[in-house]
C-alpha cells in the first residue's frame, strides 16, 4: 500500500496482541500457583520471613 | 512497562510458590524505585505543559493575521496558516514557492524544504519560518487536513495526487 | 475461583473482539475505497479514532470505579482493583493512540509530531495515567492506596474533556473531530463510514475482554496475597518464642498491604 498504513496497522494489532498475551500468561501463571494448597514445607524457606 | 504498572497489589508474582524466584525487590529499593518513576512522571508533566503553553495557545497566525501583525513579528520565527493560492507554485531545485492565502490576504512564500507528499494547490497548510521582506522563508511545511473524508472516484484512482494508488 | 458467567461473558467477548477486528482490517485495508485527498492514507482513520474512544471508555471506567470506592457506601476494594484494570488498559491505547497518529501524521503532515493541542493534551494524558499506575507501586496499606489513586485518577482524568475538545478551543495542526464534532454532522459517508464504526465497536469489544482478563489478575493475586498472609501467620504461631501480637510488625515487607476484607 505505502508502507505507512501497513506499519499502523501493525502497531495496533502487535500492541494489542502482545498486551494479551501478558494478561493471558499473567493469569495462566497466577491460577497454577492458586491451585494447590500449599502447606509450610513447599515454601522456599531460603526467603526471609 | 506492562510488567512494571502490573502490581496494583503490590505481588509480582506468588511468593508461596516453591520456584519463587529471589526478584521481588525489597520493600525499600521497591518504595525508591516508584518514588523514582513518578519523579520521572511529575517531570515530563512540567516538561509537557511547558511546551504545550508555549506553543499550542496560539499554534498558528493565519496569514491575514501574520499581515496585520508584520511589523510586531519581525523576522522572529513563528507558525503561518494559509491555503496553496492555484497557479501559484512552482517546484524550485530545493523546495517550493507558492503563496498563501487567507481572508483574501495573500503572503509569498519561499521553501526550502521538501514539502509533504499531500502538498498541492488548494490545501491549507501551516508554515514554519519567519518574515523577510514581504516573503515568508519557510523551513517545514506541515498540511493541515481535514476531517471530511471523501472516497475517491473509482476513474480518478489512478491519478489522485499524481500518484498510483 | 471466578464464576462461571463471567467466564462466560469474557469468552463471549474475546470472541466477538477476534471477529470484528478482522471484519475491520479486512475492510479498512482492503474493501473501502482511497481517499480524494488522503489516498491510501485514510485506511488509519478506521483505526486510530477508535484505539482513542477506548482510552477516553477506559478511563471514564476508572473515574466511575474510583468514585465508587471514595463513596463510603459503595466503599468496596474491588472497585479500586476495576480502577487500576482499566486504567492499565487506557494506557495501552493511548500509547497506541500516540503511534498510529504519529504514522499517519508523518506522511499527512509531514512530520511524526507537533506541538499543537491536541497531541501535547494527549501525550500528558498518556503521562497522567503512568502517573497513577506509578503511584499505585508507592507502598501504602489497600485502602490507603485506594484512596490516593482514586483522586489520582479523578484528577487525571480532567485531561480527557479538554483532549477531545483540544481542536475546538485552540487552533490545532490535527483535524477536528469526524463523527462528534460541535455541529454533529458527521463528515465521512458510505462503506468508509460503515468501516469506522465497525473500528469502535470492535475495539470496545477488545477493551471489555482485556478489563475482564485484567480484572481477573488483580483478583488472582489479591487471592494470592491472601493465602500467603495466612501462611505467614500460621507459621508464625508455630515457631517457638514468637508472640502472634509481633506478626503485624515483623510482616514479610514485600507485602505490607494487609488485604483486607472485600
Amino acid at each position: 500500500m505505502n508502507g505507512y498504513v501497513e506499519a499502523g496497522y501493525l502497531a495496533v494489532l502487535g500492541g494489542l496482541g502482545g498486551y494479551s498475551a501478558l494478561l493471558l500468561g499473567k493469569s495462566k501463571k497466577l491460577k497454577k500457583s492458586l491451585l494447590p494448597v500449599k502447606t509450610k514445607n513447599d515454601r522456599d524457606e531460603s526467603r526471609p520471613l | 512497562m506492562v510488567q512494571s504498572v502490573s502490581g496494583g497489589t503490590g505481588s509480582d508474582q506468588p511468593a508461596n510458590s516453591s520456584k519463587a524466584k529471589p526478584r521481588v525487590l525489597p520493600s525499600r529499593r521497591r518504595a525508591r524505585r516508584a518514588w523514582l518513576t513518578l519523579g520521572i512522571v511529575v517531570v515530563a508533566i512540567g516538561v509537557l505543559l511547558y511546551k504545550g503553553l508555549g506553543n499550542s495557545l496560539v499554534y498558528f497566525r493565519t496569514a491575514s493575521e501574520a499581515v496585520q501583525d508584520r511589523a510586531q513579528l519581525g523576522n522572529r520565527t513563528f507558525r503561518l496558516e494559509g491555503v496553496v493560492v492555484p497557479g501559484s507554485v512552482h517546484a524550485t531545485g530545493t523546495g517550493v514557492d507558492f503563496s498563501v492565502e487567507s481572508s483574501n490576504v495573500f503572503v509569498q512564500v519561499h521553501d526550502t524544504a521538501n514539502p509533504p507528499q499531500l502538498f498541492q494547490p488548494n490545501i491549507p497548510v501551516v508554515l514554519v519560518g519567519h518574515f523577510q521582506g514581504n516573503i515568508f522563508l519557510s523551513n517545514q511545511i506541515m498540511v493541515k487536513h481535514s476531517a471530511n473524508y471523501v472516497a475517491a472516484h473509482p476513474d480518478r484512482v489512478a491519478t489522485v495526487n499524481g500518484k498510483k494508488l | 475461583m471466578e464464576s462461571k458467567r463471567y467466564k462466560r461473558v469474557r469468552r463471549a467477548a474475546g470472541i466477538a473482539s477476534l471477529l470484528s477486528v478482522a471484519v475491520t482490517v479486512i475492510l479498512g485495508l482492503w474493501v473501502t475505497p482511497p481517499d480524494v485527498v488522503q489516498g491510501q492514507l485514510v485506511r488509519l482513520i478506521y483505526v486510530h479514532p477508535p484505539v482513542a474512544w477506548v482510552a477516553y471508555l477506559a478511563y471514564g471506567v476508572t473515574s466511575i470505579a474510583s468514585i465508587l470506592y471514595l463513596w463510603k457506601r459503595t466503599r468496596n476494594l474491588r472497585w479500586d482493583l476495576l480502577a487500576v484494570s482499566s486504567a492499565e488498559v487506557g494506557v495501552i491505547f493511548t500509547g497506541l493512540t500516540l503511534i498510529t497518529g504519529s504514522i499517519w501524521g508523518r506522511p499527512a503532515w509531514g512530520v511524526w509530531w507537533t506541538w499543537d493541542a491536541r497531541l501535547t493534551t494527549t501525550a500528558l494524558l498518556f503521562v497522567l495515567y503512568l502517573g497513577y499506575l506509578a503511584l499505585r507501586r508507592v507502598p501504602a496499606d489497600s485502602h490507603q492506596r485506594a484512596v490516593r489513586s482514586a483522586i489520582a485518577g479523578l484528577i487525571a482524568f480532567i485531561d480527557v474533556p479538554i483532549v477531545h475538545q483540544s481542536v475546538v478551543w485552540w487552533r490545532t495542526l490535527h483535524q477536528g473531530a469526524t463523527v462528534l464534532n460541535p455541529s454533529l454532522s458527521p463528515k465521512i459517508h458510505g462503506e468508509m463510514a460503515t468501516t469506522l464504526l465497525i473500528g469502535f465497536i470492535s475495539f470496545t469489544f477488545v477493551y471489555i475482554w482485556m478489563l475482564m482478563q485484567r480484572y481477573q489478575i488483580a483478583d488472582l493475586e489479591q487471592r494470592v496475597l491472601d493465602v500467603e498472609l495466612e501462611q505467614l501467620i500460621k507459621e508464625r504461631r508455630n515457631e517457638p518464642g514468637v508472640g502472634s501480637s509481633q506478626i503485624e510488625s515483623t510482616e514479610d515487607v514485600d507485602n505490607a498491604d494487609q488485604p483486607s476484607k472485600v
